[in-house]
């Protein structure tokens, strides 16, 4: 009797602990999701956003009513934000800053990757950062640098080269598992299997669309160009396979 | 002594009373020279670029949503099943449905001035309009409401250029004519700022 009542109360306690974690999903199931170009990224009950120079952080747990709890300078020409778990990464003109937000309303500092002048979106995993560099006068200083840059971040206080890909014009990326997709401007997109991040392979390569920005979800991804929408089906990487389009201007 | 003023006067009349090929060829020499000298500086540089649509405050604030309007330039991209939104220029976003991704469909147009990005939790809808950081409901997509505004959370004056336009020249932006919720194509006279 008593190793039954025991067997329950242990039981009680194993499901109560995971519930707790679940109402974290569960709200974090109520948020959409932006691409790698977004400036807004909401975590739980709060909303970190990034203003040129700073990144702010919004308390919304009343949801109709932000309430500005931290604002701290991180560099200037901030361009994206990315968040992977209890960090986020910040894209700017000079290069990446990563903060830890283990302590949500209060990001801190932990480290940079500098380079030269120019803008980059940033996507990550546990261990691997993936920037793109391109060139064009929006970026402020004019360079003919258009590459993806693999960082480990293994040890997140030392972001490391690891590797350097050649584009025509990359912009925005995005993670499909260990698939990368990034968007190379007027020349497509590009597939790349990044299980082994010392060195990517190319996978896949649908050129004919003008894609700036990817959202992946689930096995799709959402790319869109200025002047379209399109939909693929990544189940299988190496054949991205064509959902729909959509003629943005005309429709 | 010799006055230099009555020398000068005697060579014209004696220029004046050579004969006509002689004047001429006087003549024809000195407005080359007017020419010559004048061509430089009276030129302006022309180029194609942009300048800045302006509103007033009550015009910024005018956030509601309407029927689906026609794409124009599209930035960034939002999305929260069931539906898309895409970023187009500085007027707002447009709303697609896309509960069947094979056939996404534009249903409406929720119109914010200045802005150039979103983030959705539950229903409601964060965007930047302008200086402020506004929370919108979107209950209904089709008839929203303000339900917030953080006021001055932008400063404004960083991001006084067009953006996703590579090279471009554009008038420089000037806040006392209002806020910059637009940008629209014109020749520009000598202009001073670059993006």
């Amino acid at each position: 009797m008593r190793n039954y009542i025991s067997f329950i109360l242990f039981s009680i306690v194993f499901i109560w602990g995971g519930c707790a974690k679940d109402d974290a999903s569960v709200s974090e199931s109520n948020t959409g999701q932006g691409g790698s170009l977004a400036q807004f990224s909401i975590v739980e009950n709060y909303l970190y956003v990034v203003d040129n120079e700073d990144l702010k952080v919004f308390d919304i747990t009343q949801t109709n009513q932000p309430t500005l709890i931290n604002e701290q300078q991180v560099g200037f020409g901030i361009e994206t934000l990315f968040r992977h778990k209890d960090h986020l990464f910040i894209g700017s003109e000079s290069g990446m800053f990563i903060y830890n937000i283990s302590n949500k309303a209060q990001p801190v500092f932990i480290s940079d990757y500098q380079h030269i002048e120019s803008c980059d979106p940033v996507v990550a995993n546990d261990s691997v950062a993936f920037v793109t560099l391109r060139s064009g006068r929006q970026c402020r200083f004019t360079n003919d640098l258009n590459v993806l840059d693999v960082l480990d971040i293994s040890d997140i206080n030392n972001p490391q080269p690891i590797g350097s890909y050649f584009f025509d014009n990359p912009h925005g990326l995005g993670l499909v598992d260990s698939m990368l997709v990034v968007c190379d401007g007027e020349s497509g997109f590009r597939v790349l299997n990044a299980k082994n991040p010392q060195q990517l392979e190319f996978v896949a390569e649908i050129s004919g669309l003008h894609v700036n920005d990817v959202i992946p979800q689930g096995n799709r991804i959402m790319l869109v160009g200025p002047e379209n929408l399109y939909q693929y089906d990544l189940s299988n990487p190496y054949d991205p396979q064509l959902i729909s389009t959509i003629d943005i201007l005309n429709f | 002594m010799r006055d230099d003023g009555a020398i000068h006067r005697s060579l014209l009349k004696k220029i004046y009373k050579k004969d006509n090929l002689m004047k001429k060829i006087l003549l024809l020499v000195g407005l080359l020279g007017f020419f010559a000298c004048n061509q430089n500086d009276e030129v302006d540089t022309v180029i194609n670029g942009l300048k800045p649509v302006y509103a007033t405050l009550p015009e910024l604030q005018n956030i509601y949503a309407g029927p689906p309007i026609a794409t124009e330039s599209l930035g960034k991209i939002y999305a929260k099943p069931p539906y898309i939104y895409l970023n187009d220029g500085l007027k707002g976003v447009h709303v697609v449905d896309n509960s069947d991704p094979s056939n996404p469909v534009k249903v409406g147009f929720i119109h914010i001035p200045a802005n150039t990005d979103i983030a959705i939790k539950d229903n409601i809808m964060y965007a930047d309009n302008g200086p402020d950081l506004i929370a919108i409901d979107i209950s209904d997509p089709m008839n929203v409401e303000v339900v917030s505004r953080a006021t001055n959370t932008y400063d404004v004056t960083n991001r006084a250029y067009p953006i996703l336009a590579d090279g471009v020249y554009f008038e420089c932006v000037d806040p006392t004519k209002g806020f910059v919720i637009g940008w629209e194509e014109t020749s520009l006279e000598n202009p001073k700022c670059r993006r």
